[in-house]
């Protein structure tokens, strides 16, 4: 495997022995005894999984059989993560509270899931995330602000405490996306400027009840890969708006970096758009008809 | 996939014998099939299985939109539709005092005679209706 | 294609909201081809689309969409080719408390050209029930074969989701149409 990575990613891998490494790979098969001695680390774990088997709650995963890209992909993600190749201190410094419960966030999604849950704030706004990042507890209040505004929340720690009974349970995406989103207009830093981006999946934007511009970008984003810089001009939105989507999208783990700028994965003639403008004006047509303009 | 519902044994003995009337008595007649509204094959003549299937589901679907025709047209009902080329004839007519409400396809060539064949159709919806009524 | 209009077609399993789609968007209410179901043991439904569902929108300049809805079931699936053929999009509603559900995403994204031939958008309904799927199994299932459609949870009784899912498929059209211009 890694004779084929060779020379292809923008970095060298080499295997070594689990004490030492930085990044772990996991399958299901293998010495049931090793694979517990590693099986609560710190250190970023690609599990591996295979057939119908549901996909593991952590942040790196790939389904075997997999293609050389799609471990590529992962790996690049993990070395963004570690802060590889741009500024990882400007992480820990200028950002400080800003990030600080999106930072916390990040860290979970890095850590191996215990089981436990992790708490921010204080009273009845404090936010339960669990740590293998499928739900977050909070009260219905909490969850109505957060939609909209920014919580301002510190960052997480172990809960000794239980969510009140009367808190909601929710996705956790939500809570990722909507802390992303509004915590501020410029890229977060952990998205790197200059790298070419994709979405691996569109968010639910059944459940975030997307606008417009998120639509067409993550249309853009699902159908080629791009740069931050062309993703501004392809979209015609502006620089606050393409940023605050890629931070949710990378928070909510739906972002992942490609190799390099990918063309549109089909010819232009694809969709039937035998008339180029004719569309366009029905499009308008519609959306006029059914209240759909913004 | 499901087997499909069940029609009731003795009903379906008539319509099968009620076919195979059909088709002695009318010359031309090449295949019939006696469908459910929603697209089941009850009993079919000179078609394979498959064939059958295919033929309730496409005939259900002819009827169904039929009946919409006809609502839309301010026609009260739909009670056959009639398929015509050079090389045969296919007719489906409806039975909608059956229970389930059912349909009849037949498939015939061009020699037929298309009066005697809606005649002799006509007759063996109603027998089958009969026999679907109870 | 005829110059001035478009169609979209609504597809999926029975029971999953075709009808329910189309008729909160269609300028009238839908003609239907409703007929008595006879498989209640598959699905305890009363009525079931034989032929198809019918809505249409009228835009100013006399420029219209056409909307069709496909019966659900396998053995209609001349229907689904018949109602697809040229169609400008298409909306695949699935009810994630079937036990069948993935299956059924796999066989209507293949058999509308999984977002090649036109864009598809799939709508997910009743996550919350009892028993059934997360959204997520619908999207990670797409993601193992390469696909990325847009995979949203909705509730086609609420007018904004179905709004949400046309509004997709619009933006899809769009990126296709500056493609060619």
């Amino acid at each position: 495997m890694l004779k084929i990575l060779d020379g292809r990613g923008g970095l060298s891998w080499s295997l070594v022995a689990p004490e030492v490494a930085e990044v772990l790979i996991a399958g299901t098969h293998g010495d049931e005894l090793v694979a517990r001695r590693w099986a609560k680390t710190d250190k970023p774990l690609v599990a591996v999984y295979e057939g119908a088997a549901a996909r593991p709650m952590t942040p790196y995963t790939l389904h075997h059989p997999f293609r050389v890209m799609q471990l590529l992909g992962v790996l690049d993600d993990i070395d963004q993560a570690l802060g590889g190749g741009h500024d990882a201190a400007r992480a820990k410094g200028a950002a400080g509270t800003l990030w600080s419960f999106a930072e916390s966030l990040r860290l979970l999604a890095r850590s191996s899931a215990s089981g436990n849950l992790h708490v921010a704030g204080e009273g009845a706004q404090r936010v339960f995330v669990r740590d293998d990042l499928s739900v977050y507890h909070a009260g219905a209040d909490t969850v109505r602000r957060l939609v909209g505004h920014s919580l301002e929340l510190p960052a997480l720690r172990l809960a000794k405490e239980s969510p009140p009974a009367e808190f909601v349970c929710r996705p956790v995406f939500e809570l990722a996306w909507f802390t992303a989103w509004h915590a501020s207009e410029t890229l977060a830093p952990w998205v790197d400027a200059n790298a070419v981006y994709r979405l691996r999946r569109w968010p639910d934007f059944g459940l975030l009840r997307g606008t417009r511009e998120q639509l067409a970008l993550a249309a853009l984003l699902t159908h080629a890969s791009y740069s931050r810089a062309r993703l501004i001009e392809a979209s015609h939105q502006p620089a606050a708006n393409v940023d605050r989507f890629l931070n949710a999208c990378a928070l909510a783990g739906v972002l992942a970096s490609a190799g390099e700028a990918a063309p549109a994965a089909e010819p232009a003639g694809t969709f039937i758009a035998a008339s180029a403008a004719r569309l366009g004006g029905l499009i308008r047509g519609l959306r006029s008809r059914l209240g759909l303009t913004s | 996939m499901s087997a499909g519902p069940r029609f009731g044994r003795v009903a379906t003995g008539v319509a099968q014998k009620q076919l195979e009337a059909l088709a002695q008595s009318t010359p031309g007649v090449v295949s019939a099939v006696l469908l459910s509204s929603d697209g089941f094959e009850v009993a079919s003549l000179q078609v394979g299985s498959a064939g059958a299937a295919r033929l309730a589901a496409m005939g259900s679907s002819l009827s169904a939109i039929g009946s919409a025709i006809a609502r839309e047209a301010g026609i009260v009902e739909c009670k056959r539709m009639i398929i015509e080329s050079d090389s045969g004839v296919v007719v489906v007519m409806g039975i909608p005092e059956a229970r389930p409400p059912l349909s009849l396809a037949v498939i015939a060539r061009e020699d037929c005679v298309l009066g005697q064949l809606l005649w002799a159709a006509k007759n063996c919806c109603v027998t089958i209706a009969r026999a679907f009524r109870e | 294609m005829v110059e001035g209009e478009f169609k979209i077609v609504f597809t999926g399993p029975m029971g999953a909201g075709k009808t329910t789609a189309i008729a909160a968007i269609s300028d009238e209410p839908p003609v239907s081809t409703d007929v008595v179901n006879n498989d209640r043991v598959a699905f305890d439904k009363e009525l079931t689309t034989a032929g198809l569902d019918y809505g249409h929108i009228a835009l100013a300049d006399g420029a219209a969409v056409r909307l069709y809805g496909t019966p659900g079931q396998l053995r209609f699936r001349f229907m689904w080719d018949i109602l697809g053929h040229n169609a400008a999009g298409v909306v695949l509603l699935l009810d994630a408390s079937q036990a069948d559900a993935l299956v059924q995403l796999d066989a209507f994204v293949d058999a509308f050209g999984a977002g090649r031939r036109s864009p598809i958008v799939v709508g997910v309904g009743r996550t919350t029930a009892a028993g059934a799927l997360a959204l997520d199994a619908f999207a990670q299932r797409l993601e193992n074969r390469g696909l990325t459609l847009p995979v949203f949870g909705v509730d086609v009784r609420r007018r904004d989701d179905v709004l949400l899912l046309v509004d997709t498929l619009l933006c899809l059209l769009e990126l296709g149409d500056r493609r060619t211009a």
